[in-house]
């Protein structure tokens, strides 16, 4: 098992809002290992996206976020003035955003997103980094855009992001955070937003590129199949916390916590075309705080002390983690 | 070049505004009561001299031919004579030598508008919600609930019989002294540039603030730039557009403010002129005049358009 | 929370709102009743009191008739309100009906009431409110007149584009299908939807046709003397300005003051009304 390169313990945030403080996270431990992807896999509001923006400090000032500990490569994060957190962003923490087209300043051209990105490359003085200058960047640029799939680079170049569509734009988005060569890539649902045939074809690029330029990768999706062909592990999230985590494989075929057996006898139905079976009843809303699991109100299996207090996370297996009293 | 064939049509259009303007403007005119002949001859005028005055003056042929007689002598670049505030000189005369003090305190209203507005509307949005923004969101609705004739003798009051720093009356003009002209331009300039400020820097940060939320700033900073590079190239840049966009339609007010504070300050310019002529019963000059003030907001208009065209690149395309 | 409480709740938060609600009502007030009230006549000279300072007897002190400046300018607001707020009324019904009209039928109407109202655009507002007045004669009547010509190009847009927003609804076609006569949907369905930024729009208004009605007058080319509009009393303390300038510097601050609370009411509104929807949305 190769080290930890990320480290997350008991992440929350909070955010203030005109019913009162909606809490998106509620304490999430995560470790990423080098090299690996980490599915982040729930379903809208479960706080995958809030725990993204969250390590990466990329919140707006309404919310704020704690943690017990927050380490990157050993060194924590928490204490970190924001110029000095800025220096980390971008050169070894990124993230690839959901939206492709919301992503590009529209003032400028894909040249001069390029050209920043690589300006940006060589101000942190990465060795590998600084042996392309500046003034190289265009075909370093030229070299990036071909290798995510594009067969114009050139042409892409000169244009205006509103020119381009969301697959095209979403490819470019990639190769900006590949040039960078971050350590750890955080994607937000990189495919959500694309249709099925652009969709494979990004994800095949993900493949391909974690294993050449090999970044720890935290995927975050709603989309199992997705999950199931890129992640080594997964962690399921509900309610702002992670319910069950473990290799993908494992968890897939014997999903242990009630929510993710639901998850995946939906996915499983969904493929073999059967009947829809839907878990019944919703999820909380980030307003309510339950004193007891947060999944219960829905659970088929609940017991008394599932809403007497916050289960904790128990092993079920050499890597595989359940929140669920079921399991003790 | 898509850009060069759409400016052309502009031009066109902006042209045909023109004429059917002119012609509006022209007709509007004719339905004033009164006998421009009588105004100059006086009332008593014997018939034959009035006679005589309308076939010199072409209003005897049908209104549509008045306009062509009127018109095609305007694009030549005559506008008649005036009838009564100077008694026969050429109007295109008066207007040519009046405008470039009405463009002066214009222009100079405007720079100053911006420039203040750029300070006050950025800082606002830098610091929301704190003090500085409060304060200078707070000056810039006063700026707005003032008029600006009323703000001028405030500053007339404070700046110039108060302390003697400005002079109150009188304006030199610009080719005789630029920086006279700077001096004695200042206070009328002031007035009419505070309420626009206002209204440029609320929307400055309005738009600044708007901006700032859009999901390419998060970007931005996910990518690690640093923050004053995305405060002038994501916000700031994008911010512009909406800026540059009011300005233009504020100039339509500028101009008005243009007309009283002429009178007050005594500036020699075309708003005076208009003012002048309308106590005069002057009607072709106040058409002039009228028209001046149109094609100066068309092309105005214009310029901003253009501006807007290059800032936003999806107006180009 | 019920949905009504919510709504108050947030006007009460919205202190612009608020705010200029309050001073706009205390200038109405005092143009209406404190006219009324005032112990003087806003006519009547009195020799004996000549250009007096602002004092407890007279608080905004006296002209050179010896008149109570406070008086007049009570009786004169009252006057300028209603110029403007007639003349914007008026703007904003015709525009109304224009723009609405325009939108709904669409097509050759659209472009020639467009072009109509944007050429009336294209002329500076104080520009065009002279020009009328030169062709039209002085007098309150036409000052009327003057700022809803102004002021319809205004709201005859805005009509138009909100129209065009809402006439594509699901509820306004399922009118329609239903067989809804054309006005029946125009007044019913459409204008109560398109009614806030009017009315935004309307408070902006009638502030700046105080400006407006006052600039006119002040250059003499408005209301005419005797009757007291802000802008005769401002153009009538200009001609002894420095010796008495109280005259004129405090009857602007009074028109500052009206200005302040419709601008501020107008804000307000339109806080309220407009991005209700985006902060909802950015939850």
């Amino acid at each position: 098992m190769s080290a930890a390169i990320l480290e997350v313990r008991e992440l929350r945030t909070r955010f203030r809002a005109p019913g009162g403080m909606l809490e998106a996270v509620r304490g999430v431990d995560l470790d990423l290992h080098e090299g690996e992807v980490l599915g982040l896999i729930g379903e809208s509001g479960s706080g995958k996206t809030v725990t993204g923006l969250s390590i990466l400090r990329l919140l707006p000032e309404s919310a704020s976020t704690e943690a017990k500990l927050l380490r990157f490569r050993g060194r924590e994060l928490r204490g970190l003035s924001s110029e000095a957190f800025r220096a980390l962003r971008g050169s070894h923490l990124a993230m690839v955003f959901q939206n492709p087209a919301g992503a590009f300043n529209p003032a400028k051209t894909v040249a001069w997103h390029l050209s920043e990105i690589f300006r940006r490359r060589a101000a942190r003085g990465h060795e590998a980094g600084a042996r392309e200058a500046v003034a190289d960047w265009r075909t370093a640029a030229e070299t990036l855009l071909r290798e995510v799939g594009i067969a114009e680079p050139a042409r892409i170049l000169r244009l205006y992001p509103h020119q381009l569509s969301g697959g095209m734009l979403q490819r470019v988005l990639i190769a900006m955070v590949l040039a960078l060569e971050p350590d750890v890539i955080i994607a937000d649902e990189p495919t959500t937003n694309l249709d099925n045939i652009v969709e494979r074809q990004i994800l095949a690029l993900f493949r391909r590129l974690q294993r050449k330029v090999a970044a720890s990768i935290v995927f975050i999706t709603h989309d199992m199949t997705v999950a199931a062909a890129l992640c080594d592990r997964v962690a399921v999230m509900y309610a702002g916390e992670i319910v069950e985590l473990g290799p993908t494989a494992e968890v897939f075929n014997t999903p242990k916590h009630p929510y993710t057996q639901g998850l995946v006898a939906t996915a499983t139905a969904l493929s073999a075309g059967g009947r829809l079976r839907e878990i019944p009843g919703e999820p909380p809303s980030a307003l309510e705080r339950l004193p007891g699991c947060h999944f219960a109100p829905r659970c088929i299996h609940v017991r008394a002390e599932c809403t007497a207090a916050q289960p904790t996370m128990r092993g079920v297996g050499a890597e595989h983690q359940v929140r669920c009293v079921l399991y003790d | 070049m898509i850009r060069a064939t759409a400016i052309s049509w502009r031009f066109l259009g902006i042209a045909l505004t023109v004429l059917v303007g002119a012609f509006a403007v022209f007709m509007v005119m004719k339905a004033a009561p009164g006998d421009p002949a009588l105004v100059v001859l006086g009332e008593q005028a014997p018939p034959e001299a009035v006679a005589a005055f309308h076939q010199r003056y072409h209003l005897d042929a049908p209104v549509l031919e008045q306009f062509w007689f009127w018109f095609a002598a305007a694009l030549g670049g005559d506008f008649g004579r005036s009838l009564t505030i100077a008694g026969g000189t050429s109007i295109t005369g008066l207007i040519a030598a009046r405008l470039p003090n009405t463009i002066f305190i214009g222009l100079y209203a405007l720079v100053l508008a911006v420039i203040v507005s750029l300070v006050m509307g950025t800082i606002a949005a830098l610091r929301r919600g704190r003090v500085a923004d409060t304060v200078a969101t707070s000056i810039a609705v006063l700026g707005i609930s003032m008029p600006d004739f009323w703000l001028s003798y405030v500053l007339v009051f404070a700046f110039a019989l108060g302390t003697g720093w400005f002079p109150s009356y009188g304006f030199v003009s610009p080719y005789q002294s630029l920086s006279g002209a700077l001096y004695s331009g200042f206070l009328p300039a002031f007035a009419i540039s505070a309420p626009m400020a206002a209204v440029f820097a609320r929307t400055l940060r309005a738009a600044l603030l708007e901006v700032a939320h859009r999901e390419f700033v998060t970007v931005a900073r996910s990518f690690g730039f640093a923050e004053f590079f995305i405060f002038l190239h994501f916000v700031f840049r994008n911010a512009l557009i909406p800026y540059v966009t009011v300005i233009g339609l504020q100039v339509r007010y500028l101009l008005g403010g243009v007309v009283v504070i002429e009178r007050i300050f005594g500036i020699a310019g075309v708003g005076s002129l208009m003012v002048d002529a309308a106590f005069g019963r002057d009607y072709p000059v106040v058409e002039a005049c009228a028209i001046t003030f149109l094609v100066i907001v068309l092309g105005v208009n214009f310029l901003v358009d253009l501006a807007c065209t290059f800032l936003d690149p999806r107006r180009a395309h | 929370m019920p949905l009504w409480r919510r709504r108050l709740g947030a006007l009460k938060r919205n202190r612009t709102a608020l705010a200029g609600a309050v001073i706009t009502a205390l200038v109405v007030a005092g143009v209406t009743l404190g006219a009324e009230l005032m112990p003087y006549s806003a006519v009547d000279m009195d020799f004996a009191s000549i250009l007096t300072p602002p004092s407890w007897v007279h608080p905004l002190g006296t002209d050179s008739f010896g008149r109570d400046v406070l008086t007049r300018v009570l009786y004169g607001g009252r006057i300028s309100l209603l110029i403007s707020f007639t003349g914007v009324l008026i703007a904003a019904a015709a525009g109304t009906l224009t723009g609405m009209a325009s939108a709904y039928h669409g097509g050759l109407t659209d472009a020639a009431l467009m072009r109509f109202s944007d050429l009336l655009f294209a002329f500076p507002s104080f520009v065009l409110a002279l020009f009328l007045m030169v062709v039209l004669g002085f007098g309150v009547q036409n000052v009327i007149f003057a700022i809803a010509l102004v002021y319809f190009p205004i709201f005859a847009r805005l009509a138009r584009n909100t129209t065009l927003l809402i006439k594509e609804e699901p509820f306004v076609q399922a009118a329609r299908l239903m067989g809804q006569g054309a006005l029946s949907i125009l007044f019913r369905e459409i204008l109560p939807n398109i009614a806030a930024p009017l009315v935004v729009q309307a408070s902006v208004g009638v502030a700046f046709g105080i400006v407006i009605e006052a600039g006119l007058s002040f250059l003499g080319l408005g209301v005419q003397p005797p009757t007291p509009s802000l802008g005769v009393i401002m153009a009538d303390g200009r001609e002894y300005f420095q010796r008495g300038p109280w005259v004129l510097t405090l009857t602007g601050l009074v028109i500052s003051i009206a200005l302040l609370g419709l601008n501020l009411l107008g804000d307000g509104l339109r806080d309220l009304t407009d991005p209700r929807l985006r902060r909802q949305a950015e939850l």
